[in-house]
């Protein structure tokens, strides 16, 4: 039966694993680009427009909402190819499009993100609740993620772990050599320049 | 399967109000009650009329009236009850500096000025009109007067074997051109136009400060204080931090609790910002350092500054 879009969100919801492997199956890019956007959106508005400021913002609320929905569907096809490869380091063999659909639905749960901002309009306490609830999602998101690469590459619940971290922290890795890179480039700009 | 759709579109309902109630507070204020603002806007650098970017320089720097329009406008538009501006800047532009006091003096709301390590001459000209100004013991202020340098590059023109010809109508047309050293009619003139523009930075600080302009006129030396002595002076209201300042925009809008919200640069001046310095080492590599110098100082223009 052809499922639409809010059968697969309660399906994530109510019976995460069969449904996750089954988008990883069925490959709904389309609607895991929605998603995707959809759940990034309204975690910046919770973040950035409602939730507990930072203390000093270089750049305006507005503008951060508007960089982190346009910077979703690049970070999505990039974790979805760490995980990708860290799957195959690990002997996994999956649809690229299968684990990107299945993490762009991991995301759900940020669907609900302006419900708990909500809370900060109780002042102190529901800014700690907001912060405590919004963990809760992200930990939420992790889960389903890990399920997703169940459902992706056929392993255990061990191997799907395992294979979230490492492309975890590759993320780390690319970030140390990129900025490594940047530091080189700019030492030598300035030590031309200054030569 | 029917009891799903309901929960289903119940939820979408609230998750849908929810997000209308977070955009209606982060972009229309007024519409949901909100603790009372204070805006907190941070103006540092040169004061200056926008600089027109060009290939290497690629955004506009320091303080210009149309950011302090924009930031004033957006405090209004939020609806904060009063505004503090954190200053630092070792003045500039005349026109800039007086554009922006304009500014300050017709703001319908109570700013006050919390000055950094350094606000001087034109920096104390924009502040001389805000309903107070606050800063620490060892802020320096105050440098009440006018400059206008001259560069003569003759010499280093005939080092480079760089003629200029001006072809002019009317005598003075170059005379603050830096390719020759000013006649003595024109240095009177230049100090005519200086004198001038001093009794205007004199009427102004009389008026905002409301002190005797024949005190503005002894205190006006060019002279920099410290802010304790800016203090006795009558230059400052008040000797504390941006805290103090905060506090004290707080008891002119009759307010005892409130909210901060700081007033951030846009992302294009956050990006580009940075690399009007870096443009100039660029050029530097590209042209040799010493005629990157010259073209810099060939557009130095010897106007009277604050």
């Amino acid at each position: 039966m052809k499922r639409g879009i809010l059968d697969w969100i309660w399906g994530v919801i109510t019976s995460p694993m069969p449904t996750l492997r089954e988008i990883c199956g069925e490959k709904p890019v389309g609607w895991a680009i929605v998603v995707v956007l959809v759940a990034f959106f309204l975690s910046g508005i919770a973040s950035f427009l409602l939730g507990p400021a930072p203390a000093e913002m270089p750049i305006s609320p507005g503008t951060m909402v508007i960089l982190i929905t346009l910077m979703a569907l690049p970070i999505a096809f990039i974790w979805a190819g760490l995980v990708q490869g860290a799957a195959w380091i690990l002997k996994g063999r999956g649809a690229y499009f299968g684990i990107f659909s299945g993490l762009c639905f991991a995301d759900v749960p940020y669907l609900f993100s302006p419900i708990i901002a909500l809370l900060t309009f109780l002042g102190t306490i529901g800014n700690i609740l907001f912060s405590i609830f919004f963990f809760g999602l992200w930990i939420w998101s992790i889960v389903l993620a890990i399920m997703a690469i169940r459902g992706n590459y056929g392993f255990t619940t061990g191997r799907a772990i395992a294979t979230f971290f490492l492309a975890f922290v590759s993320i780390f890795i690319i970030c140390f050599i990129t900025g490594f890179i940047i530091g080189f480039v700019h030492a030598i700009i300035i030590g031309i320049a200054g030569a | 399967m029917r009891a799903r759709r309901i929960i289903i579109w119940v939820l979408l309902v609230v998750i849908f109000l929810s997000t209308v109630i977070i955009l209606l507070k982060g972009f229309a204020p007024g519409v949901i009650p909100a603790p009372h603002k204070i805006a907190v806007i941070h103006l540092s650098g040169p004061i200056q009329e926008t600089a027109a970017p060009s290939l290497l320089q690629l955004s506009p720097q320091g303080i210009t009236p149309e950011r302090v329009r924009n930031f004033l406008e957006r405090a209004e538009k939020d609806g904060v009850r009063a505004v503090v501006l954190r200053i630092e800047s070792p003045g500039g532009s005349v026109g800039a500096s007086q554009e922006i006091a304009k500014m300050i003096k017709e703001f319908p709301k109570p700013i006050v000025i919390s000055m950094g390590d350094l606000v001087v001459s034109g920096g104390y000209y924009i502040s001389a009109y805000a309903d107070a100004i606050v800063a620490n013991p060892g802020s320096l202020t105050g440098s009440i007067g006018v400059i206008a340098v001259h560069l003569n590059l003759e010499e280093l023109l005939k080092k480079w074997g760089i003629e200029i010809e001006t072809i002019i109508s009317g005598k003075h047309k170059d005379m603050f051109m830096p390719h020759r050293k000013l006649t003595p009619e024109e240095r009177e003139i230049s100090q005519r136009i200086c004198d001038e523009l001093y009794a205007q930075f004199i009427e102004t600080v009389a008026q905002g400060r409301k002190l005797d302009k024949e005190k503005v006129l002894e205190l006006a030396t060019g002279e920099i204080f410290t802010a304790t002595q800016a203090l006795k002076l009558g230059l400052i209201d008040e000797i504390g931090g941006l805290d103090t300042a905060i506090k004290r925009a707080a008891k002119l809008a009759g307010i005892e609790r409130y909210k901060i919200v700081r007033y951030a640069p846009s992302l294009f001046e956050i990006i580009f910002g940075g690399l009007s310095e870096f443009g100039f080492a660029l050029k530097a590599k590209i042209l040799g350092e010493e005629l990157a110098l010259l073209l810099e100082a060939l557009n130095h223009l010897s106007l009277p500054r604050y």
